[in-house]
């Protein structure tokens, strides 16, 4: 029984749209990492596995639950932190958290214990009695990152939850993430994160799963290869990339004389992303 | 209602919380809402006082207070599709596992916070102009806290359907107008043909007013007003969780 599984999962918006397209998915991991272009589907995926949108056809199940059969189980053990949620500027963060802790049945005093515990450990304690209108952009965020980790959910989805922090903030989410004891399922458009973060990637792309496996198995492909900018055939922006042998790379400086425009990098998640975007374009 | 309350648990920590959350909060911070309940039934209870030269000024009082309960709660109209559309705090509490019937507790009641300081005033006022006595004040409360749920329910209804939190503003005056202004709460429902009187039913507002006229004028209680807002209070609620939309 996976934790997340999803067969032929296929959502059409009410215009038309086709967000997901038979997509199939599988993840077993504690912390899985969904990444993928703007618009690939990524929030419309978290949506139907948090029992939020109802999918058109096909099916996805959470740790054997079906998403539209048993979603009130589902509800029970999930927590799902939206991309797009913003605070009540009115209430402040204690209020929040303490309010959707209650919502998930623990006691109000075990509530405002926790969430006094976990806003502190996210860097929010001189802030969770302030009305949240005064908080800056990455503090907002924290709040509902603060939900999801004081949660004690048996699974956590988390659409894009370190948007907008500064790389300290960022570290201490992702300490805290490692330490919960719930598994998690997010979606980042940040490589660094979901290579630090996550045993096993999926890259979804125009509504299908284009890859997905661990970080050393979407590698695979580019092992031993470096990534050459300023020379090749592909173009993302208006940069040429290439990827090629660690010798083949340096034929290829030696031939152009160390062109200042040509410069080699090693290869990272990034470059399995690219990738795989471009396979999907070629199509 | 009560049997689906017993299967799903209801969560009235939640609700609690939701009150201090949406409520206390709210006017400890926003204190000119609480103003802003206040302003139409006391301008009309200034009118209708030197219009009447005091005569109304009971009907005025009485109706004051359905007003407050009623307005406060299709202010909800906006609150709830703000909380949806914008901020998708619904969706939260969606995934949270929250039933929507206890969302829909946590507004009513959370809204009566905001009443209480306005129904005070009136309660006050009740008893200075010697409307109240002890049984009408008791009918009071009791219609105050039946118009309250079922308005509410009206306004989760609406504004669970609007997709753009836009259309709320304009859709919640609207409403306020044909819910408050229209039904017999500033005047005498005597004055209104029956077939009038009727057709206003459908806001809990009025048959709740028209009962309470109906003690202060007669001295003796119409019942079948009375049992129109309880079937209003239990309909509006079970029409609103079965119509409105609670996912997306
Ligand atoms: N409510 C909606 N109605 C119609 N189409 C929608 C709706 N929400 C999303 N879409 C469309 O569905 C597709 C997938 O959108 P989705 O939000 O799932 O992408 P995403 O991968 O989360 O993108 P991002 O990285 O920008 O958050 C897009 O083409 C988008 O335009
Ligand atoms: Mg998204």
């Amino acid at each position: 029984m996976g934790i997340v599984t999803t067969k032929n999962l296929t959502k059409v918006y009410p215009n038309g749209t086709k967000a997901l397209d038979k997509l199939n998915l599988d993840l077993n991991s504690r912390i899985s990492c969904i990444i993928g272009r703007n618009g690939a589907g990524k929030t419309t995926l978290i949506r139907i596995l948090s029992t939020q949108l109802r999918p058109t056809s096909g099916k996805a199940e959470i740790m054997g639950y079906d998403v539209v059969r048993d979603r009130e189980k589902i509800r029970k053990i999930i927590c799902s932190i939206p991309q797009e949620v913003k605070p009540v500027g009115i209430a402040s963060p204690l209020e929040h958290v303490a309010m959707y802790l209650t919502a998930r049945g623990f006691s109000i005093k075990d509530a405002l214990k926790v969430s006094r515990g976990v806003l502190t450990e996210l860097g929010l304690g001189h802030f969770m009695s302030k009305p949240s209108d005064e908080l800056s952009g990455g503090m907002k965020r924290k709040i509902f990152v603060a939900m999801a980790i004081a949660s004690n959910a048996d699974l956590v989805f988390l659409d894009e939850p370190t948007v907008g922090l500064d790389p300290i903030s960022r570290l201490e989410v992702w300490g805290a993430l490692r330490r919960l004891r719930s598994r998690v399922v997010l979606t980042t458009h940040y490589m660094e994160e979901a290579e630090a973060l996550c045993e096993e990637i999926a890259i979804i792309e125009k509504g299908k799963v284009v890859s997905s496996g661990s970080l050393e198995e979407l590698m695979e492909p580019l092992k031993g290869k470096v990534r050459v900018e300023g020379y090749g055939e592909m173009k993302i922006g208006s940069m040429n990339i290439t990827y090629l042998s660690k010798k083949e790379a340096k034929m290829l400086l030696d031939k152009y004389n160390n062109d200042r425009r040509i410069s080699i990098k090693p290869v990272s998640l990034e470059d399995v992303f690219i990738l795989s975007g471009v396979e999907v374009e070629k199509d | 209602m009560v049997s689906r309350l017993k299967r799903i648990n209801f969560n009235w920590k939640f609700v609690l919380v939701y009150i201090w959350f949406y409520g206390y909060s709210f006017i400890k911070r926003g204190p000119i809402y609480v103003l802003s309940y206040l302003a139409l039934p006391l301008s009309l209870l200034f009118f209708i006082y030197l219009i009447t030269k005091g005569s109304l000024i009971y009907f005025a009082v009485l109706g004051g207070m359905i007003s407050i309960v009623t307005n406060n709660a299709l202010t909800a109209v906006g609150d709830i599709s703000f909380f949806k559309l914008e901020l998708k705090i619904q969706e939260l509490l969606v995934s949270a596992g929250v039933y929507p019937i206890e969302y829909l507790f946590g507004i009513s009641l959370g809204n009566l916070l905001f009443s209480l300081p306005g129904l005070l005033l009136f309660i006050f006022l009740g008893f200075f102009y010697k409307i109240f006595g002890i049984s009408l004040f008791l009918w009071t409360l009791l219609n105050l806290f039946l118009v309250m749920i079922s308005s509410t329910s009206i306004a989760y209804l609406v504004a669970s359907r609007l997709n753009h939190v836009r259309s709320s503003w304009g859709i919640g005056a609207l409403l306020s107008v044909i819910l408050t202004m229209l039904p017999p709460l500033y005047y005498p429902y005597k004055l209104l043909p029956t077939a009038a009187l009727y057709s206003l039913l459908f806001s809990p507002a009025t048959p709740a007013s028209v009962f309470l006229q109906g003690i202060l004028i007669n001295g003796k209680a119409n019942f079948f007003y009375l049992i129109i807002v309880i079937i209003e209070t239990m309909a509006y609620p079970i029409i609103a969780l079965k119509l409105g939309r609670w996912e997306s």
